[in-house]
């Protein structure tokens, strides 16, 4: 858990030097030199972000390596939770690829899949369900245009 | 006033608004009593049914199901161990016990009448408060708007115990993502690197979906495991004169809770575990609390149950959110296209009061569903999490797609998941980012438009009675774990 905290610390803090450098490029136009202009507030943000995670960084560093962080047990369902991962990217990608509705069949599928769940009727009539339950709801009843994709065309 | 209320009932009595409060209260009642969906997770995953509803029905909706998943949280709590919602946290203690006894019954029964009771004092408080805090704050300008931000932004670092830098972190990444897009005031791009969707912002809805909703089904797949519930002794409700001696326990814990949730950020979580040390303090048997007794069922729940209507003061008067579901719902009357604050209690005293009603129904209809209906809302629990969490993650995908119609949205949304599973991993809240969002744009704009109006005077912030005090109030609260912490140093020196 000490590697990953260093890691995420050490992620924001690269992060946001990248913003930091990157806020020098918002024009800042000579009317507002001596006013609080767009650049300056991000700028103060993003210092004390690094200070802050900085400082956090040096306390975790200093830990002993065997003391734990109180949070939730994890490690016991690591594979369910990367395939989750995965599931929901793949998701994100066919959602404009394929289309709304056939990428949410596809995502409760694999979904429940990688829960462990064979029965064959809930694998069948759950994606479908909830497929035409969005569908009714989203698309029929509150106009959400979902993108049509090369399947999605039908819907 | 009377005739605003007037005005409130009366739409509020309509029938398809009536149905909406309904709707609001089961199902937040149903999110409440499925362990792992919190009420702001409920409130963000509803949200995208509202965009196509009239303002009155909507919001009516969204705080109809703010009361019921408070009090359905303890409904998991109680039965399984495992708190519904993180502000029934502490009712497990005794409720759990409870339940062990073969008293499920009487600890749900406690749980719904106290959490109807401190539900209905703090809309009470609500209706009598909000509208002199509105008058009040007709009168405030940049500076104030400022400072009073900043205060609420503060109160950020008592949200979790022991993380308040993490707090303040957390704030802080939420106010740097509000600045992404254009600048209102200048029109200039920030932080877009050429990519034209994320000109108008990164969406505060679609991060609340993924930081509260995918964050929590990421974190159900690694660790969720298996739990048995017993429903056997639920009918058997508490007894008049069991729930007599608990008066003033449960007056206690309703002021507490309201006056805790009128204070921003903090919600129902805090005010149930103050309330519930209190009650502790002030019995007369504070070594039975922990072993399965009403009191300690009947503070947190009051408790908790009061903030919703004390969160709402802040929420709809100033516009700043009491609490992370508040924040949802002030995010629900920003699509419906109006603004938060003082002026609202101006234009539309109808929309304000429908929403004061609403609150007091949805207190009444979950105490009647809750005392006979318990057996079925325990039911839900038992859903089987593999039918749940495909159902959610396919709502959070589609809630965030709705808000714009576009797939930038869907994106923000998985990442803001993922990085909220990992943050939560290493101690961070989701509250203080989402806190940061709501208040980013006011602060910063509030500052710059007091500089540029008040050529660059920083003393205006102090010399103003109204915003130094909320600078006081802020340097207080940035200070009070330090106080806190020597505090209770001291008391054990002594």
């Amino acid at each position: 858990m000490r590697i990953t905290s260093i890691i995420i610390y050490l992620f924001f803090i690269a992060l946001s030097i990248l913003f930091f450098i990157a806020s020098f490029w918002i024009p800042n136009p000579e009317i507002l030199q001596n006013r609080f202009g767009p650049r300056l507030f991000p700028q103060i943000i993003l210092v004390a972000i690094v200070i802050l995670i900085a400082f956090l960084l040096y306390q975790e560093i200093g830990k002993p390596k065997n003391e734990k962080i109180p949070i939730y047990k994890t490690g016991e369902n690591k594979n369910r939770f990367l395939k989750t991962i995965f599931i929901s990217f793949l998701f994100a990608l066919l959602f404009s690829w394929i289309g709304g509705i056939p990428a949410i069949f596809i995502f409760v599928l694999g979904f429940i899949w990688i829960w462990k769940v064979r029965h064959p009727i809930i694998l069948i009539f759950m994606p479908f369900l909830v497929s035409l339950f969005i569908y009714l709801v989203f698309h029929i009843m509150l106009s959400v245009r979902f993108p049509k994709g090369f399947i999605g065309i039908f819907f | 006033m009377i005739d605003n209320l007037i005005l409130g009932i009366n739409a509020i009595f309509q029938p398809f608004n009536l149905f909406a409060v309904l709707l609001g209260v089961t199902s937040g009642v149903v999110v409440g009593a499925l362990p792992g969906l919190s009420a702001t997770m409920g409130a963000a995953l509803v949200l995208p049914f509202t965009f196509m509803m009239e303002p009155i029905p909507a919001i009516s909706m969204l705080s109809a199901l703010y009361c019921g998943a408070i009090y359905g949280g303890s409904i998991p709590a109680i039965l399984i161990n495992t708190p519904g919602t993180p502000a029934a946290t502490i009712t497990t203690l005794d409720g759990y016990k409870l339940s062990q006894q073969g008293k499920a019954g009487k600890a749900l029964g406690t749980a719904v009448i106290a959490s109807g009771i401190g539900g209905l004092f703090s809309v009470l408080v609500l209706i009598l408060l909000a509208p002199q805090v509105a008058k009040i704050a007709l009168s405030f300008a940049g500076p104030e708007y400022f400072c009073l931000a900043v205060f609420g932004l503060s109160m950020v670092t008592n949200i979790q115990a022991g993380s308040e830098l993490k707090n303040i972190i957390g704030g802080l990444i939420g106010l740097i993502l509000v600045t992404v897009g254009i600048d209102t005031l200048t029109g200039f791009s920030r932080f877009t690197f050429g990519n034209v969707n994320l000109m108008s912002g990164i969406g505060f809805i679609p991060v609340m979906i993924g930081l509260f909703a995918a964050a929590e089904i990421f974190r159900l797949a690694e660790t969720w495991v298996k739990t048995k519930m017993d429903l056997k002794s639920i009918s058997d409700l508490p007894k008049f004169s069991e729930l007599w001696p608990l008066r003033w326990c449960i007056l206690r814990s309703a002021v507490l809770g309201t006056f805790i949730g009128i204070l921003p950020a903090e919600g129902g979580t805090v005010a149930s575990f103050m309330s519930y040390n209190e009650a502790k303090r002030w019995s007369r048997h504070p070594e039975k609390f922990g072993t399965g007794i009403l009191e300690g069922i009947a503070a947190p729940e009051t408790a908790n149950n009061a903030a919703t209507g004390g969160a709402m003061i802040p929420t709809l008067t100033l516009g700043i959110p009491g609490s992370s579901t508040t924040a949802v719902i002030l995010g629900g009357l920003m699509i419906q296209g109006l603004r938060p604050g003082p002026l609202l209690f101006t234009n539309q005293p109808k929309l304000v009061y429908s929403i004061f009603i609403a609150m007091a129904i949805a207190n009444i209809i979950f105490l009647i569903i809750g005392l006979y209906g318990a057996k079925l809302f325990a039911q839900v629990a038992r859903v089987p999490i593999y039918i749940l969490c495909p159902i959610v993650m396919v709502l959070c995908f589609v809630g965030s797609y709705a808000l714009n119609n576009n797939t930038t949205d869907v994106w923000i949304m998985l990442i803001s998941g993922i990085v909220g599973y990992y943050m939560k991993k290493i101690g961070f809240s989701a509250a203080p980012i989402v806190l940061g969002m709501v208040l980013g744009k006011l602060i910063e704009y509030s500052f710059r438009q007091s500089m540029n109006i008040f050529d660059n005077d920083l003393s205006i912030f102090i010399t103003r009675p109204y915003s130094a005090t909320f600078l006081f109030l802020t340097i207080i609260s940035f200070c009070w774990p330090m106080i806190s912490k020597l505090w209770k140093n001291k008391k054990i020196n002594r």
